[in-house]
């Protein structure tokens, strides 16, 4: 089982929805959430400075499930943002995308990022969760 | 004395008389040859053998007196000079004689060797010039005769025809007797005696301003000639000499020049939207005409023999002169100037000439403001289309995602919900109420987006398909209604099983024509449905048959594949599937036709193109 999980989206039924399905499909033992890009980069920041402060070391996300239309930051500009402070620290940590769109160009865009490894459209589903468990960078949580 | 030699015959019965004209002749024509006749029998056998160059001749003869006497001898000799000799009271008769032709006369009591010599040296001289003269008519005759113009002699003040040559014989088809039975008015019925005389021995083809004279020839066919007017002597008779120059041809020649100049000039002259123009190798102006010259109200004299370029500014002009320049080297051009707030499209072509040297060109200017004015009219408001077009895609998109957005919410939460832990009835219920609208909404969210998205993707991928295997998953996701219902599937993909098609597209459809023919399946039979495929030509044909309720086409044909068209009253029907079956085939660049009956059945045809 995945250790911590991390989702960011503005709409906090989705945020508890995911939280109900991630436990209920045993896919991951912590849900992390953030409302937007912004607070999501915030707590990348946030991780780091408490983890070199305490050399405690703090377990990273493993999996960023994160939502494209969001207020303040979106899912875009939080992607840029991480990629370019914070994902060689932790280059195991992969993105899914978890949205409702329906715009092709998003779904091409999110195939240029290596970092992304799925695309799921909502809701999260155990069924949905089953399926990534199959993902190769995910099934070895799952052994 | 005459030193010339000679022969000379004497008719003289009388041996007197002959006696003494012989010594008067030896002794003026020491080398002439005598010869004596008696009578007028023995003269014509002389004339008939021998060469004789004057004939002396008395009048009362054995066998003929007077004038019967010198017919006798001119009949036979009228080319030989004939001097009478005569008695004092014939005087008279010999001057008969000289009417008739002879020579002269000599009284013979008065000759003397020297009236003989006289007169028979002016008859050899005579005769001498008559020969000549003869010799000149025969050389004349043979002349008109063998000529190859037509030709006519006339008898001088009227159209009577008198001698016709071969070549007159040969071009108007009548025979030489034919013609000289008719005139020459009746060959050219619109000619006036004034145009046969008057110019003398001018020739009258030169008047420019005559028309052409009409003929009619035996068979009918009119002519065109002109008329070279001579007048001559002939035969001692003023006549008039006409020769003709059949001009026909040439005038067709002529008429037909005119008339493709004329064509040329219309044709220039009323270039449409533009001009024509043909410059030289320093690029002048040689001609140009058209209903729109460069310069509007600009006649085209104005522009003739000035260098075409001059009349741009100096940027166009440069630009003008260097595309004109490949034009001198062989190739076509097209290309566009600006003149004022006007745009032209100039096409330049070569003019070879046939030993391949190009010294003009020939240019067509056509005036295309107008469609530039649209072209960019049209350009702005495709702009303008597309600007709109994708804010309504994007409308689209955002609606979507924020009618998804929450409905995806919906779906989470009854997902999670278990009913089993609910144990008030009512609110049980209307859980599951709620639970299955919130599965109708998502079902017609997703098509229409479905809908939109197959309108806005044109790059599906396509891959390698095999029919039989996308079909089973097919069958499989609808198994229990197929079982529910005892639906018989029969399927044959032989003899095609593999199509080029977008997967998920090929699902979509088979789905839906399935679903559909469950949904629409007859209440009074057992549903069968029937697929195979057939390889036509080039194309795949997908046959999807079953024997259902089947659609009035009659009254439906065009609206079969329309969106939210609904032929069936059933809950589940949106009027979705069909408008998306055609949308995802017609993507593909294959088609879908459609075969029903109301109460037998459907049968959609469905084309892969390869």
């Amino acid at each position: 089982m995945i250790k911590r999980v991390f989702c960011i989206d503005d709409d906090h039924i989705t945020l508890t929805l995911c939280d109900l399905v991630i436990r209920k499909a045993q896919f991951a033992e912590e849900v992390l959430t953030s409302n937007n890009g912004k607070e999501g980069l915030l707590f990348f920041s946030e991780f780091f400075s408490r983890n070199r402060k305490s050399k405690q070391t703090e377990e990273p996300p493993q999996i960023i499930f994160l939502d494209l239309n969001m207020p303040i930051m979106n899912g875009w500009d939080f992607l840029e943002g991480y990629l370019m402070k914070y994902s060689d620290r932790i280059p195991d940590t992969k993105v899914v995308i978890l949205s409702s769109t329906v715009n092709p160009e998003d779904f091409s865009r999110a195939n240029q990022y290596e970092i992304v490894i799925d695309f799921i459209n909502k809701p999260l589903t155990i069924e949905g969760l089953d399926e990534l468990k199959e993902n190769e960078v995910v099934s070895k949580f799952f052994l | 004395m005459i030193n010339e030699q000679i022969n000379v015959l004497v008719v003289e019965d009388n041996q007197g008389d002959y006696f003494l004209v012989k010594e008067y002749l030896d002794e003026i024509l020491p080398k002439s040859t005598i010869r004596h006749a008696n009578s007028l029998a023995d003269a014509s056998k002389i004339l008939e053998t021998e060469n004789i160059d004057v004939v002396l001749l008395d009048l009362t003869l054995p066998d003929g007196i007077g004038i019967d006497s010198f017919m006798g001898v001119y009949q036979k000799a009228s080319q030989i000079p004939i001097i009478v000799l005569t008695g004092y009271g014939d005087t008279d008769m010999a001057l008969e004689t000289l009417k008739l032709g002879a020579q002269d006369y000599i009284v013979k009591d008065d000759c003397n060797p020297a009236a003989l010599a006289k007169s028979i040296g002016y008859g050899i001289e005579r005769s001498k010039i008559l020969d000549q003269l003869k010799r000149s008519e025969e050389q004349y005759k043979y002349l008109f005769h063998s000529n190859p113009l037509p030709m006519f002699a006339l008898k001088e003040g009227t159209f009577n025809i008198l001698m016709v040559n071969n070549a007159a014989i040969e071009h108007y088809g009548y025979s030489e007797a034919e013609f000289l039975q008719m005139t020459f008015e009746e060959l050219s019925p619109q000619i006036s005696i004034e145009q046969l005389s008057g110019s003398g021995n001018q020739d009258t083809e030169q008047d420019e301003t005559q028309p052409d004279l009409k003929q009619v020839k035996k068979d009918g066919t009119q002519i065109y000639v002109e008329l070279g007017i001579h007048d001559i002597f002939l035969q001692g008779q003023e006549e008039r000499l006409i020769v003709v120059h059949d001009v026909t041809e040439r005038n067709l020649a002529k008429e037909q020049l005119r008339e493709s100049e004329q064509m040329f000039r219309t044709i220039s002259e009323n270039f449409p939207n533009g001009s024509v123009a043909i410059l030289d190798k320093d690029l002048k102006i040689l001609y140009t005409a058209g209903k729109e010259l460069y310069i509007p109200q600009t006649p085209p004299s104005y522009f003739e023999n000035t260098v075409y370029t001059s009349h741009f500014s100096q940027d166009t002009g440069q630009r003008v002169n260097d595309e004109l320049e490949s034009v001198f080297s062989g190739q076509s051009r097209v290309f566009e100037v600006t003149y004022d707030d006007l745009s032209y499209m100039i096409s330049a072509v070569p003019l070879t000439e046939q030993d391949k040297s190009i010294n003009k060109i020939l240019l067509a200017t056509q005036n295309i403001t107008e469609q530039k004015r649209n072209e960019k009219e049209k350009e702005l408001l495709i702009e303008e289309l597309m600007h709109n077009n994708n804010d309504l895609k994007q409308f689209s998109y955002i609606t979507s995602h924020n009618l998804r957005a929450p409905l995806s919410n919906l779906l989470g939460i009854i997902q999670l919900l278990d009913l089993s832990t609910i144990t008030d009835p009512m609110t049980a219920l209307l859980l599951k109420n709620f639970k299955e609208c919130t599965l109708q909404l998502n079902d017609t969210v997703n098509d229409l987006i479905n809908v939109l998205i197959i309108k806005n993707n044109v790059n599906t991928k396509k891959e390698t398909l095999s029919i039989p295997v996308i079909f089973e998953k097919v069958i499989n996701s609808v198994q229990t209604t197929v079982d529910h219902l005892h639906a018989e599937i029969a399927q044959d993909f032989k003899e095609a099983e593999t199509v080029e098609f977008n997967k998920s597209y090929l699902e979509s459809i088979l789905l839906n024509l399935l679903t559909n023919a469950i949904k629409y399946s007859s209440p009074n039979r057992k549903p069968s449905i029937r697929v195979y495929t057939k390889k036509i030509k080039d194309s795949i044909k997908l046959y999807f048959v079953d024997n259902g309720l089947g659609i009035d086409l009659e009254r439906h044909k065009d609206k079969i594949f329309g969106l939210y068209q609904r032929f069936h009253d059933h809950a589940d029907s949106k009027g979705l599937g069909l408008y998306m079956v055609n949308s995802q085939i017609r993507v593909m660049g294959g088609e879908i036709e459609v075969e029903s009956e109301v109460n037998k059945g459907t049968t959609f045809i469905i084309t892969f193109k390869n």
